[in-house]
């Protein structure tokens, strides 16, 4: 035991001599930890942006018209679900909620203020099904509207407000504002307008549904009814696409998370570097202490302890960086993500956390790798051979 | 004088194959040294004497023959084996002092001492050692590079000591000092070898030097060409 402090304290005392040496491969892990836990923190936060803006709902399978694309056209972009679809739809959905949608975009006015919105008809039965209510009431009838949480807040509107809507200006009044719920990937209700089916069929004068959603009780039970709705429709041709938004949401956290993994990778590129420089610090106070090494050794001084001075050296320069390191990333984070993002509350989540750890950990690690070798040549070094360097 | 050998040499040969051709540095070489003896290796530069201090103090290994050190082979042991014997039963001076830069005298004095026991705080022992050896405490905490060639040598002669071997090897331990600095590390040699028993190998040019030492064995072409 004391004998590892002996040797300890005679790494340390080397790299004070040599300490701009060392101070210069100790700012290399530096710069590579910070690059790696700062892109950690932003892939990451990244990630919680993404999943905070995207609805939570994952429990719904959605049927649209199928649309292919022959060369560089596309044909059946007008195709709608029909009555015959929808019913066969309802059929293999077994007891689960089927709610059809009309789904399209118009121009708007709010006062002077003229803008496009989505326009959404639903029936109002199925409303409550959908979505949630934060003022006022849901559709009752086939007059009134409901409003999206940000399109409400962003023009001031107000239960009773009043809404025009298309070309032809038809006025609608607000009669309940929704929960705001994020990018959905059935609907995005956030900056639509919510009107009865009955409304939209007559003001749009369309038949059959852009969509259908199938609201599925038991989240164990959406691959059968997904694959059910597909026996169904798509036996002889594909007439409808059906996709389930769980397995989309998850696709797209995976992408974001390798995003945030390349990242990180691209931190551990500097990393890397560091390494090679503390490879080459360490070979040079080897190959300057071969006759120290040799004086050591011929009294009485094994291998193991030799290779051991030797680790401690890039295990402080390693522990020393990565300390720094770790608190400059706290703040490369913080610099970042509010660049990045405009947000920073998510470096306080634990798994934006988190990524200082590990990065500081990467750091140690690297420091330590990069000496094994130059610790390795230092100890296998005949002692005769090393009292006679010159 | 002791009767036991400590240092037995049978049929030593040392080559060492060089690209233009083996160097034989030692040749069927024997020799015994008694415990408590005090000899003196005198030669010719290139002569082997070197190769056989460095083969009694167990930094190299013969390529024939078997040479016992304290009644151990040392072809037998391994690395681990051999840093140990250097450890615990040689102590070398060498002719350049080779201390530790890093270290103040007292911890140069200290660090066999460690190695051996495990514990740092020694102190007591590496202080009377470097009494003994005549340095003085005002420089035991100096680095090398601020003591004289003398008290950097009184310093080897310490660190050599503190662990108490039984074999003291000398490569030219005056060769580096002046005349008078010279004779005192030759009288505290002596005095080592007279008072406390320890058996004193030294290599040296200067038959003057020479003259302390009880038996003088002169080396040429890696054989002992002569006793006295």
């Amino acid at each position: 035991m004391s004998s590892h402090r002996l040797f300890f304290g005679l790494a340390v005392r080397n790299l004070q001599i040599h300490w701009l040496r060392s101070l210069l491969a100790a700012i290399g892990i530096i710069i590579g930890v910070v690059a790696i836990s700062s892109m950690g923190i932003l892939g990451n936060s990244l990630v919680l942006s993404v999943s905070d803006s995207l609805t939570d709902v994952g429990d719904s399978v959605v049927v649209t018209p199928h649309v292919s694309f022959q060369g560089m056209t596309s044909t059946g972009t007008d195709k709608r679900i029909t009555d015959r679809q929808l019913e066969q739809i309802r059929r293999a959905s077994g007891n689960n909620e089927v709610v059809p949608v009309y789904a399209g975009g118009d121009r708007i006015r709010i006062g002077r203020e003229i803008l496009a919105a989505s326009i959404y008809g639903v029936d109002p039965q199925d409303i409550p099904t959908l979505l949630n209510l934060e003022t006022g009431q849901f559709l009752r009838g086939a007059s009134g509207v409901m409003v999206g949480a940000k399109i409400a807040s962003e023009n001031n509107l107000a239960v009773g407000s009043r809404i025009l809507v298309g070309d032809e200006e038809a006025g609608v009044r607000v009669v309940g504002i929704l929960a705001e719920r994020g990018m959905g990937f059935d609907i995005s209700p956030d900056y639509a307008i919510i009107t009865s089916d009955q409304w939209y069929k007559d003001f749009y004068d369309v038949t059959g549904y852009d969509q259908v959603i199938v609201k599925v009780r038991n989240l164990k039970d959406i691959d059968q009814v997904k694959d059910s709705i597909d026996a169904q429709l798509n036996r002889r041709e594909t007439e409808v696409n059906v996709y389930d938004t769980k397995a989309i949401l998850e696709t797209i956290l995976e992408t974001f998370g390798r995003i945030s993994t390349f990242t990180m990778a691209i931190g551990g590129i500097s990393l890397i570097v560091a390494g090679v420089s503390i490879f080459n610090v360490m070979m040079m106070s080897v190959m300057e202490r071969y006759r120290e090494i040799g004086i050591l050794r011929s009294i009485g001084t094994k291998r193991a302890e030799v290779r051991s001075m030797f680790i401690y050296e890039s295990l402080i320069l390693g522990v020393s960086g990565s300390i720094i390191g770790g608190v400059l990333s706290f703040l490369g984070g913080y610099a970042a993500i509010a660049v990045m993002l405009q947000e920073t509350s998510y470096l306080f989540a634990f798994s934006s956390l988190i990524q200082i750890p590990y990065g500081m950990i990467f750091g140690v690690a690297t420091s330590i790798l990069s000496g094994l070798y130059p610790a390795w040549k230092a100890s296998d070094l005949r002692p005769i051979d090393a009292l006679r360097h010159e | 004088m002791g009767s036991q050998p400590v240092i037995v040499f049978t049929d030593v040969t040392k080559i060492y194959p060089l690209a233009a051709g083996d160097v034989v540095a030692l040749d069927h070489l024997s020799l015994e040294i008694q415990r408590g003896e005090f000899i003196a290796i005198m030669g010719p530069s290139g002569s082997g004497k070197s190769t056989l201090l460095n083969m009694i103090g167990c930094l190299d290994i013969p390529s024939s023959g078997d040479v016992i050190i304290d009644g151990k082979n040392i072809r037998t042991m391994t690395d681990d084996q051999l840093t140990e014997l250097r450890r615990d039963v040689l102590g070398f001076i060498f002719q350049q002092f080779n201390l530790i830069l890093l270290l103040n005298a007292l911890e140069n004095v200290q660090y066999p001492l460690i190695l051996k026991t495990g514990e740092t705080g020694c102190t007591e022992r590496c202080k009377e050692v470097l009494a003994a050896v005549g340095l003085t405490s005002d420089l035991w905490h100096h680095r090398p590079g601020q003591l004289s060639g003398g008290q950097q040598q009184r310093v080897a002669i310490a660190r050599a000591l503190v662990n108490d071997p039984e074999i003291m090897l000398c490569d030219e331990p005056t060769g580096n000092l002046d005349t008078k600095t010279g004779t005192a590390i030759m009288h505290l040699l002596t005095r080592l070898c007279r008072e406390q028993g320890k058996t004193i190998v030294m290599v040296t040019h200067d038959p003057r030097t020479a003259e302390y030492a009880d038996r003088v064995i002169m080396i040429e072409d890696g054989k002992i060409k002569e006793e006295a």
